[in-house]
């Protein structure tokens, strides 16, 4: 079974609201999490680091797109093994967010995907978040692959230097 | 308040066994085999209640012409309610429930002062199965302080039934000169009369029978199907006992309590907390719910004992008759009324209360449940397709106002022809920790498809 970290941008591309990503990107998004939703396994931490994330970001007022279902699913199966992943992460006092990480300069909000990709083995999916890109070699250091779901997006954002 | 009930053989159930709390909550597709579990309860209920001490399980599908009590459940003979209608088999059940206060029996042989046995717990177990032509119970035991009190058939053929005692120094004795062979227990629950009177020291297995059917008596029902509201109601000035299986006697319920001044308890007991009048109680509800602002009956002229129910929808409208708003009132009333109209104690089944009702609404009947169930100590086991009701449990727990302990899950699916139940494991957080694929249908599966195909179509246009 394939196990998976989802960044929350693919979630938030899948939705299709205020996004700057293109059509082609957002059917990538929807297809992967249908994907996922149907038989592979979402990693999550213990102490609900990326499930805050996902609620903060995703809710299901309104009309649901595929992101928000994405969070439906990973609500219900959250204790479910064969779809969703627990991992244990230990916060850091030190500016590296997590004990499972090195010194680093990620944002914040992304350490919790590379921390649960880092203990789990599991690849990252990313949509639009350049961070991934960027920091190449720390990745290549942790053994962490990150699959682009928009190529071409990930390249626009660094060339744009965002 | 029922504990267990462990069932073999029953129509889709080969095996079932079903762990009760103050709310419980049976969930899964349709025909799987839901309603049959409280099928079998109310077969209990309506056997109890049957006049013919002769028969051993009482179906139900007598025809009433006039107004009378109505079976409960109409299911057949034994060939149409056996597992696989397979007629050589048995059915099978032990019903375990908590008394509403501690039973204490004490050895007719022995000192006052010393207890036989005591406990607040009572189990029934039973068997049933065809013999030749006839329906017979082959065994019945009562289950009380961890010992069992049976009759059953004695080792040869022709012995007749037998008392026997396990798992206790008790035995019993028979009188002196009364050899003779016990007949068959009667009914599902009760000993013969000789079981008592051919032995020295069995009058206690009365107390046993006589706390079965007070937890009978203490079942209500409610189906899913509701009676048309009427423009107008006539009220003989009697107290029903329920409101009806649909729903029928609703309004005869809140005249009956209006009349008697009945008062209730909104909240669960606690300083402060009042008891208030049995139709204000339903009139928050139903305002509280969001479905209309006042709710009353009125005599349409005095002396007539006719009544019309009369609503207001919102402050301002003008008050309307009950036949002229929508069907959530009417369908949500009999839920209200009978919850407030049993007895404190009482264990409610229901069937399906979430029909014609708003998303919202059915999450608000999740919050009478739990209320009615912490103030009044009522059990309520509802049968639902409703996840907005099941959302607003898990709430709750969340909330911590509700206990994880007090809300059981069960989730009922079919698998080759078979029934299989599975507790859904509500933990202290209010997730269920082994949520069922495609619970209420695949409804992320319907949105990835949504999503998927619109925006391939988009995309083909722009194309263009």
């Amino acid at each position: 079974m394939t196990v998976v970290v989802v960044d929350t941008n693919v979630a938030i591309v899948a939705n299709g609201r205020g996004i700057h990503a293109d059509p082609a990107c957002q059917a990538a998004c929807i297809n992967r999490l249908r994907a996922i939703v149907a038989s592979e396994t979402v990693v999550l931490d213990d102490l609900g680091a990326i499930f805050e994330e996902y609620r903060k970001n995703l809710r299901w007022a309104g009309a649901p797109g595929m992101g928000d279902a994405f969070f439906k699913h990973v609500f219900n199966n959250q204790y479910q093994p064969k779809r969703c992943l627990r991992v244990s992460l230990t916060p850091s006092t030190e500016d590296r967010g997590f004990e499972e990480l090195p010194s680093n300069s990620f944002d914040p909000s992304d350490r919790k995907f590379l921390a649960a990709a880092v203990v789990s083995g599991a690849a990252i999916l990313n949509a639009t978040d350049s961070d991934w890109k960027e920091d190449a070699a720390l990745l290549n250091k942790l053994s962490v692959e990150v699959h682009q779901l928009c190529p071409q997006h990930a390249a626009k954002n660094r060339e744009r230097g965002r | 308040m029922l504990n267990r009930l462990a069932l073999e053989n029953f129509k889709a159930w080969q095996k079932a066994d079903l762990a009760f709390g103050k709310v419980t909550g049976l969930f899964g597709a349709n025909s799987a085999g839901k309603s049959s579990l409280l099928q079998f309860l109310l077969l209990l209920k309506q056997t109890k209640n049957a006049t013919d001490r002769g028969l051993v399980l009482d179906f139900g599908g007598q025809t009433d012409l006039f107004e009378g009590p109505r079976d409960y459940a109409n299911l057949g003979t034994f060939a149409d309610v056996v597992h696989r209608h397979d007629d050589a088999r048995t059915i099978r059940w032990q019903l375990d429930w908590t008394l509403p206060r501690k039973l204490r029996i004490d050895d007719p042989a022995g000192s006052e002062a010393e207890a036989l046995f005591q406990g607040d717990r009572l189990g029934l177990k039973c068997a049933v199965a065809l013999e030749g032509q006839h329906l017979r119970t082959r065994e019945l035991a009562y289950l009380f302080d961890d010992a069992a009190f049976s009759i059953r058939p004695g080792a040869a053929l022709g012995d007749g039934f037998q008392l026997a005692s396990k798992g206790t120094k008790f035995q019993f004795k028979r009188q002196p000169g009364r050899p003779r062979p016990l007949p068959p227990p009667v009914k599902t629950h009760l000993f013969p009369s000789q079981a008592k009177s051919d032995y020295q020291n069995s009058d206690f297995l009365g107390d046993f029978e006589l706390a079965y059917e007070q937890m009978m008596d203490a079942v209500y029902y409610l189906g899913p199907l509701r009676v048309y509201p009427r423009r107008q109601y006539h009220w003989s000035g009697a107290s029903p006992q329920d409101v009806g299986p649909s729903g029928e006697r609703t309004m005869d319920a809140v005249l009956a309590a209006t009349r008697d001044q009945e008062v209730r308890r909104l909240r669960p007991r606690a300083p402060g907390v009042r008891k208030i009048a049995f139709q204000k109680v339903i009139a928050y509800w139903l305002k509280h719910l969001g479905l209309i602002h006042t709710f009353s009956l009125e005599e349409m002229a005095a002396g007539t004992n006719l009544y019309r129910a009369m609503v207001k929808t919102s402050p301002s409208s003008t008050p309307t008759a009950l036949t002229d708003v929508g069907f959530g009132v009417s369908q949500v009333l009999p839920t209200l009324v009978l919850l407030y109209y049993v007895p404190e104690g009482a264990t409610v089944l229901m069937e399906q209360p979430e029909i014609h009702l708003h998303p919202a609404v059915q999450a608000g009947l999740a919050d009478v449940m739990l209320n009615v169930a912490a103030a009044r100590n009522v059990q309520i086991i509802v049968e639902s397709h409703s996840e907005h009701l099941l959302r607003r449990l898990q709430r709750r727990v969340a909330e911590e106002s509700a206990s994880a302990e007090d809300v059981k899950l069960c989730f009922v699916s079919s698998r080759r022809g078979q029934a299989h139940a599975a507790d859904l494991s509500l933990n202290e957080w209010g997730e269920i920790e082994n949520w069922p694929q495609n619970f209420f249908g695949d409804e992320v599966g319907e949105i990835g498809a949504i999503a998927e195909a619109s925006l391939r179509r988009k995309m083909a246009r722009a194309a263009k």
